[in-house]
């Protein structure tokens, strides 16, 4: 009796355990999502890592360096996604030619500055810690920069898959400080001043890009 | 069954007293800035501005530079270990008695084996906690945005919480029951070199490079204080929605998120000339 009752026990456990876990879809896609999340890594790493090689590279003159960093950029971030959420409401009232335009200025405006930031950078260390999943298609790629002075510096990096499976960079945050939101209250409060209108930051755009480049 | 549902029970009341209730980190949407006295806010971070230029970003320089790092470390750490009394009241107002309990750990060990806390023995890692955290905690709304002359940016709520902690803070009580004078006004002029010396670079960077300081500095000040709130927790951190769900024309599905970038994915292809 009661080896028939331990029989009944284990199968009931198997059913319960066991089966649903080969039966779903999750256990099957369980090994994508760990490539993925490896993958988010990786992407995050290399970058890192090219970009203080090119950064520090000291043949390289200062165009050089901008034209290395734009192509680091173009690869590994969203910036089409993140300049649109960037613009928030104003993006539907643009015309073709201003979003255009404001795509091509943002994603500049972006380079000359965070060229300068990492640049200065340079021989500290990015230490990557781990990767967390955010949503079905997001990770948080959560990373260190470690100085010689004062505490280590949080740094996040928001991974997200797109429509044909590549996985882009769409937001960095910086000690639990997202710049896509930072640059997009910026952008919003420069439009606000000019009546609202999209050209007013264009030509601002435009301005503090001629004055960093120079 | 009914384990489970006990144990989501119990998730849920912990989520409710551990969740500051006005930052529910479920509404991931990040709410507009609210700044109805804008204009007066900009006189004033224009004149906080010109004050620093003139007086603590010199003053900080020469800090910085004729100093040695080990006595500037020294004085953060002094600073620190002052406002130790105050986190723990704080803390334990918040209900967060593990966090208490390192406030004490960290004053005590510091005051007595450090020198009256020049030097960090316990190497607690401790949020810091303010009056103003503790009424988020509470459920008070943060309120409008708020430059203060010479205390810079703050919402109504801290700016509130900074005025209490004038009167409540224990170190500042026991100089005023000992009739030393201006024991606030010397820690605050102190913190404000202490900090001024630390973000030097890095303020001038965001100066330099931003088209809008003000509006920089005010969202920089937003999130940052958001992530106090929540001490920093990585899960609780709220990230902004980088969805488009203001858009009259974003579709009505469930699973937003993902269908909206799709959707605006397209839109964004459609709409942009391709740049390259």
């Amino acid at each position: 009796m009661t080896l028939r009752k331990l029989l009944v026990v284990s199968v009931a456990a198997f059913t319960l355990t066991v089966a649903p876990a080969l039966v779903s879809p999750s256990f099957f896609s369980a090994h994508a999502e760990a490539s993925s999340e490896k993958s988010a890594t990786a992407l995050v790493e290399n970058l890192g890592k090219e970009a203080v090689t090119l950064l520090s590279n000291e043949k390289l003159d200062a165009d050089a360096k901008r034209a290395g960093f734009d192509k680091l950029v173009s690869r590994d971030f969203d910036m089409n996604l993140i300049g649109r959420f960037v613009l928030g409401k104003h993006w539907r009232k643009a015309s073709s030619e201003q979003k255009s335009e404001y795509q091509e200025l943002f994603k500049r405006y972006i380079i000359t500055t965070y060229q300068k930031r990492i640049g200065e950078y340079s021989g500290e260390n990015l230490t990557i810690l781990k990767a967390k999943p955010l949503n079905k298609n997001e990770y948080l790629v959560k990373s260190q920069i470690i100085r010689p002075k004062g505490p280590p510096i949080k740094l996040d990096w928001r991974v997200r898959t797109n429509k044909s499976g590549e996985q882009k960079i769409v937001d960095i945050v910086v000690e639990n400080v997202s710049m896509a939101l930072t640059h997009r209250d910026e952008f919003s409060s420069v439009i606000s001043k000019n009546g609202g209108n999209v050209d007013g930051l264009i030509s601002t755009l435009k301005k503090h890009i001629a004055a960093a480049e120079s | 069954m009914l384990s489970g549902c006990i144990a989501t029970l119990a998730l849920g009341l912990l989520g409710g007293c551990t969740t500051p209730p006005g930052e529910d980190p479920a509404n991931v949407v990040y709410n507009e800035v609210q700044d109805p006295i804008e204009p007066l806010n900009r006189y004033f971070f224009d004149v906080n501005n010109a004050l620093d230029a003139l007086a603590l970003k010199p003053v900080a320089h020469i800090y910085n530079e004729a100093l040695p790092d080990a006595v500037q470390d020294s004085v953060t750490n002094f600073l620190n270990n002052l406002s130790q009394p105050m986190y723990f009241l704080n803390n334990i107002a918040q209900g967060d008695l593990d966090g208490a309990g390192d406030n004490m750990g960290s004053f005590f060990t510091n005051t007595f084996l450090g020198f009256g806390g020049l030097f960090d023995i316990a190497q607690i890692d401790y949020d810091e906690e303010d009056l103003g955290q503790t009424f988020a905690v509470w459920g008070i709304p943060e309120g409008p945005y708020l430059v203060l002359p010479v205390l810079g940016p703050n919402t109504s709520r801290e700016a509130v919480g900074i005025a209490g902690e004038y009167f409540i803070d224990p170190v500042n009580l026991i100089a005023r029951n000992n009739d030393v004078d201006n024991v606030p006004l010397y820690r605050g002029a102190a913190h404000a070199i202490d900090f001024r010396s630390r973000s030097l670079e890095s303020l001038d960077e965001i100066e330099k490079n931003s088209i809008d300081f003000y509006a920089t500095v005010r969202s920089l000040y937003r999130q940052n204080r958001k992530s106090e709130i929540l001490d920093g927790e990585g899960d609780l951190t709220p990230l902004p929605d980088i969805s488009f769900e203001q858009d009259e024309d974003a579709p009505l599905a469930t699973d937003r998120v993902s269908l909206l970038f799709q959707e605006d994915e397209e839109t964004v292809r459609r709409s942009v000339p391709s740049t390259k």
